[in-house]
């Protein structure tokens, strides 16, 4: 079953935050873990209300064979999109905001990260990370 | 939610970055903490960050930016009592926080400036 | 309940002379129980059709004990297969199909929970191991010693960074020294592992001296075009020592000694 969290303003940039810590806690992530999921969620769901102003996020709790357990959060906006998803990932790559490492850099935070975007469509992008490794 | 403070010690301005801290909220503490290095008069800024668990790439810019600015006026800007975790993760993302001093924790900090070592 | 007592007898005293009991995995009186449960729980899966809870325990033991004693999967396995031409007079059954597909059933149980339990070992032990191999020793006051052995991939770079930035913060240490001496092969990527280890640290506010650059590691560095200009590095680990004791504004000084007449000139 998933939950989801609404991005409509900034403070929900910072409850997103939170639950993701909450949720990590809870299935047992390391300390370094929880940090990687939570700068992960804070990097996607600002982007969220930065480029698109509103959306929303999913997450779930996730098994899947040997590979055990994880936690997904998909975020999904109807904002302008990515036109280039290949030089949104380029290190260094900014589009005003930020360091120009948000999206890089969250995936390397990652085990597991995919964006799907057509300019004009939005955007989704799902992480996953596991809990043994 | 941020209950974050600026307080003079000696010659430093102590910044205690604590709580939910949002975008918004980031930048005005900037704004707060270059009108104190000049009311103030201080030589240095300790920005005390051991109460924070994440530092993203929003924030990464911001305490970077704010460095570069306090040198422009003339001050030392420290980075104190990072955790562990958030530096693996800032390393691990690939952010640089460049301009900034670090130190180990408050004291060490204030030490430096104070002219200790 | 057991009906072909002859017929299980046979099958125990084959089972005795099978490398079970002649390796000591089990002794005679470990064996008849083990045959026991097993006759028993197959006799109740007979009549449920699956694989009872109290089934799988039993094969659930035999496979811990075949991946204790160094057994294959096969031979783990052998310890239910060898009941095969035993198990229709034992449980004096005319439907003898049905017989067989449970125990084939559960002989492969035992494979699974054979692999299952190797790969429990085997994570627990590489735990051990990357603990084991990864000491953070406090060398002198304010100075942190890391002798990196062995291999260097990128989970054991960050299991060595995280506790060695926790020892940091926990005793305040201002410096540490990462001895690399004993790193079998210092490539590009072991090199990029440093560089991301010293950049945790200053973070932190501590700082990382490199030492055990061996000549040959040395020419790779540059030949590779590695540049570690951003940290310090020394060769050898004493010298890595004196520098660090310097940048603390530290000396170690012979002991005054009351009673010796040699006395230190300075």
């Amino acid at each position: 079953m998933s939950n989801r969290i609404d991005i409509r303003n900034e403070s929900d940039v910072v409850v997103a935050r939170q639950i993701a810590r909450q949720v990590a806690s809870q299935m047992g992530f390391s300390l370094g873990d929880q940090t990687r999921i939570t700068t992960a969620v804070s990097e996607l769901a600002r982007n969220i209300f930065l480029y698109a102003k509103q959306g929303w996020i999913e997450y779930q709790e996730i098994t899947l064979g040997v590979r055990g357990r994880g936690i997904e959060f998909i975020f999904q906006d109807q904002g302008p999109g990515i036109p280039d998803v290949e030089l949104a990932l380029t290190v260094g790559y900014t589009s005003g905001n930020g360091m120009g490492m948000g999206l890089s850099g969250t995936k390397r935070l990652m085990d597991e990260f995919d964006i799907k975007s057509s300019p004009g469509k939005g955007a989704t992008i799902r992480i996953v990370r596991w809990l043994n490794k | 939610m941020n209950k974050s403070s600026i307080v003079k010690i000696h010659n430093a301005l102590v910044v205690t970055l604590q709580g939910e801290i949002d975008d918004r909220t980031a930048l005005e503490l900037q704004q707060e903490i270059l009108q104190s290095v000049i009311r103030y008069q201080v030589s240095g800024v300790v920005i005390e960050i051991s109460q924070l668990d994440l530092v993203d790439s929003y924030m990464a810019r911001i305490l970077s930016e704010t460095a570069r600015m306090i040198k422009l006026m003339g001050a030392e800007t420290f980075l104190a009592g990072l955790r562990p975790m958030v530096a693996v993760t800032i390393v691990e993302m690939g952010l640089n926080i460049d301009g900034v001093k670090t130190a180990l924790n408050l004291e060490v900090a204030l030490e430096v400036l104070k002219g200790g070592r | 309940m057991i009906l072909g007592q002859e017929s299980y007898a046979l099958w125990l005293s084959a089972l005795q002379k099978t490398s079970w009991v002649t390796r000591g995995s089990l002794n005679p009186q470990e064996t008849e129980r083990l045959g026991k449960d097993l006759v028993e729980g197959i006799s109740s899966t007979v009549i449920t059709g699956s694989l009872s809870a109290s089934l799988k325990k039993t094969l659930e033991d035999i496979s811990i004990i075949g991946v204790r004693s160094g057994f294959t999967p096969s031979e783990t396995a052998q310890f239910v297969f060898s009941m095969r031409p035993y198990i229709g007079d034992i449980l004096h059954t005319k439907d003898y199909t049905h017989v067989m597909t449970l125990l084939d059933e559960a002989g492969l149980y035992t494979f699974e929970t054979y692999l299952k339990t190797r790969e429990e070992i085997i994570v627990n032990q590489r735990q051990d191991l990357l603990e084991l191999s990864t000491p953070v020793i406090r060398l002198l006051d304010g100075i942190l010693a890391v002798p990196l052995i062995g291999t260097m991939d990128s989970r054991r770079t960050q299991q060595i960074m995280e506790k060695l930035l926790n020892m940091i913060v926990e005793t305040g240490a201002p410096l540490t020294i990462l001895d690399i001496t004993g790193v079998a092969i210092v490539d590009t990527l072991v090199a990029n592992h440093i560089l991301k280890t010293a950049a945790a640290v200053r973070l932190l506010g501590g700082n990382l001296i490199i030492t055990g650059l061996s000549p040959s590691i040395a020419q790779t560095m540059v030949h590779m075009g590695v540049d570690l200009s951003s940290v310090i590095t020394r060769a050898v680990m004493a010298d890595g020592i004196a520098l660090a004791l310097d940048m603390l504004e530290k000396e170690i000084v012979k002991k005054q000694q009351p009673g010796n007449q040699v006395k230190e000139t300075k």
